[in-house]
């Protein structure tokens, strides 16, 4: 209301700002980070640098730091290209569905552009517009769900270098992390997000309930971390599945190739059912009333670690009820009986002296 | 001067030895992978040079233990033929009765402790206990070892349910000797800084009338021989006796030290036991 107030005022000066603003838009391309920008990228690197690079502020100065380094810095691919050029438009970020057009403009599955040829980003690229049924698991937002992970999720935005490189996000030093999470973003880590998807705390149960995942927390060099056994690194690093989908590499049908890289042939005819990702949380103490049991971990209504659950009540019970109680009960009686000692043998000196007085 | 028991043969004293040098070795080496982000496990694993290190020390660690457990059963079962259920090993009813008068009399409810013969309640207790543990997880510890063989007759679910009671009878074992078998034998006042009954396998007269009053009465009766009349290691028996006169209060203060480093060690795993393995 005001503002109409104003401009009937005939306030001139602003009808002039107006006028300006409205006449720059022509310059200001409406299709945004599609632009051909026909400028050379040194001088817009350097242009974005006047900001980004000089101010102590690491809001503004950490993009441009982390992408000095990055694989995109090594091959010309300078802000522009992701950005675009019209700052107030991308100030604030680029969106989920922006990071994967943008992504997706290089990165494409036939490879006619540079980088890669990736199934999985051409899936992810169509998937959100149109997603399928089954395929790329992270590329599906399921029912109810939050937006699924893309591109930036796992490889990082600015920082983005090759997997063997080990700073890499998807390297072998770094991928248990950023599986679990990054950032504001919760995934695999979080027992939020393991309870919304009906999937395991997947980090979680393999730093703890994995010998692979506590040789890995020893700074073991060969055993799997995630992607060995989730993503077929040989032909595509994106192909990871839910372990129900036949394509899967952890599908029961496909894991035991998985185990026999390492393990040796024997694996191929070994009983592997079940998962490695155990969640004892969700092992009942008695019997269990769930409805739906995961079959190769029942015996009727009885979970098949509730003996192990047992074992540890059993342990917490014998150490402190039996040994710590009884021992401490019998502490008092064994001092008792030593300052008694004590006292009793002064008292035999004291009188042999006497006597030999 | 007070009179001495022999009560355990070279034999024994000797397993005894094989089997606690290579329990700690055991406990030394399993539980850095145990609780791998405890902060005392990676300094563990640097100590022993290393992972490969861990991995095959546990293992000769283990085989030592197996083949001790062989040789007992062997001893017992070949050479040493007297009738098994007639061992003075063997619970038998007088144990439980035995068991609540011992709580009884810790709890002030009776002012008469049991009488007992060869081997008190809680020593039977915790020889089955090392019995069964040591077979549970070595039969657990070879499936693991050999896992590739193991998996073509029992299923991943099972071998997991093996792994875990492997892990926690292993937890289960060192706890107990470190607070139940440790307290009796070392921090006790009365045998603090320890008691060398392992090296000469000789008891006190005094202790044998309050432990064993039922073995001493059979041994007076029928095996005086054992009844010996001088210190058994006269030196190191007599230094470690002064030393116990003097600093015996300093076992309750090792104790509840132990105690505490063991809650510190533990108590961020604490609430991983019931979701760890």
């Amino acid at each position: 209301m005001r503002r109409l107030g104003v401009m009937r005022s005939g306030n001139l000066k602003l009808v002039l700002c107006l006028v300006l603003i409205i006449s720059l838009v022509p310059l200001v391309n409406a299709q945004g980070i599609d632009q051909e920008v026909p400028l050379d990228p040194t001088n817009i690197r350097d242009y974005c640098y006047t900001c980004h690079s000089n101010q102590p502020d690491t809001r503004l100065n950490t993009p441009p730091r982390e992408w000095s380094k990055s694989i995109h810095a090594a091959n010309d691919v300078t802000c522009d290209q992701c950005h675009g050029v019209f700052h107030s438009k991308l100030r604030k970020g680029l969106t989920k569905r922006q990071y994967v057009a943008v992504c997706t403009k290089c990165h494409q599955l036939d490879g006619s552009a540079a980088g890669r040829a990736e199934p999985g980003f051409y899936t992810l690229g169509t998937q959100i517009a149109n997603p399928p049924k089954v395929s790329f698991v992270h590329g599906i937002a399921r029912e109810g769900a939050a937006e699924p992970a893309v591109c930036v999720d796992c490889h990082g935005a600015h920082a983005i270098t090759d997997v063997d490189d080990a700073s890499s996000w998807v390297s072998r030093e770094n991928i248990i992390q950023t599986c679990g999470g990054r950032g504001e973003s919760e995934c695999h880590a979080s027992k939020k997000v393991a309870d919304e998807y009906g999937i395991s705390n997947a980090v979680e149960s393999y730093l703890r309930n994995t010998f692979h995942g506590r040789y890995y927390q020893h700074g073991d060099k060969d055993v799997p971390t995630c992607r060995e056994c989730h993503a077929d690194t040989s032909s595509d690093a994106h192909n990871v599945l839910p372990s129900a989908d036949s394509r899967s590499p952890v599908n029961p049908a496909n894991v035991k190739k998985i185990c026999a890289n390492c393990h040796g042939d024997k694996m191929l005819t070994a009983k592997i059912t079940g998962s490695m990702h155990l969640d004892l949380s969700k092992v009942p103490l008695l019997l269990s009333t769930a409805t739906k049991k995961t079959r190769p971990y029942y015996i009727g209504p009885i979970h098949i670690l509730t003996l192990g659950k047992l074992y540890i009540i059993q342990t917490i019970a014998i150490v402190l009820f039996i040994i710590l109680l009884l021992n401490i009960l019998d502490l008092s009686d064994k001092i008792g009986e030593k300052t008694r000692g004590t006292e009793e043998e002064e008292g035999e000196i004291e009188e042999g002296t006497e006597e030999g007085e | 001067m007070s009179d001495y028991v022999a009560r355990l043969t070279v034999f024994q004293r000797i397993q005894h030895i094989a089997v606690f040098l290579t329990f700690f070795l055991l406990v030394v080496t399993g539980m850095p992978l145990k609780y791998p982000q405890a902060w005392w496990s990676i300094e563990i694993v640097k100590l022993l040079g290393g992972l490969a290190n861990r991995a095959l020390l546990h293992r000769i660690a283990g085989v030592g233990i197996i083949v001790v457990g062989l040789v007992h059963i062997f001893y017992y079962l070949i050479i040493d033929r007297a009738p098994l259920l007639r061992r003075p090993i063997m619970f038998t009813p007088k144990d439980i009765f035995d068991m609540l008068r011992s709580i009884g009399y810790a709890f002030r409810l009776t002012n008469e402790p049991p009488r007992m013969g060869r081997y008190t309640w809680g020593e039977k207790m915790e020889y089955w206990s090392v019995a069964w543990g040591t077979s549970l997880i070595a039969a657990t510890g070879l499936v693991m070892w050999f896992k590739e063989i193991a998996l073509q007759y029992i299923t991943l679910p099972i071998f997991q349910l093996f792994w875990m009671l492997h892990s926690y009878e292993a937890l289960l074992a060192t706890l107990t000797v470190f607070f139940g078998h440790f307290y009796t034998v070392h921090y006790s006042p009365r045998f603090f800084p320890g008691s060398l009954i392992f090296l000469h396998g000789r008891m006190e007269m005094e202790e044998m009338e309050e432990m064993h009053p039922l073995e001493l009465e059979e041994i007076e009766r029928e095996k005086p021989e054992l009844i010996e009349h001088k210190m058994p290691m006269r030196r190191i028996q007599g230094f470690v006796y002064a030393l116990n006169r003097r600093i015996w209060a300093l076992g309750i203060v090792v104790f509840l030290i132990f105690i505490a480093m063991t809650v510190i060690a533990f108590v961020d795993l604490f609430k991983y036991w019931f979701i760890g393995v």
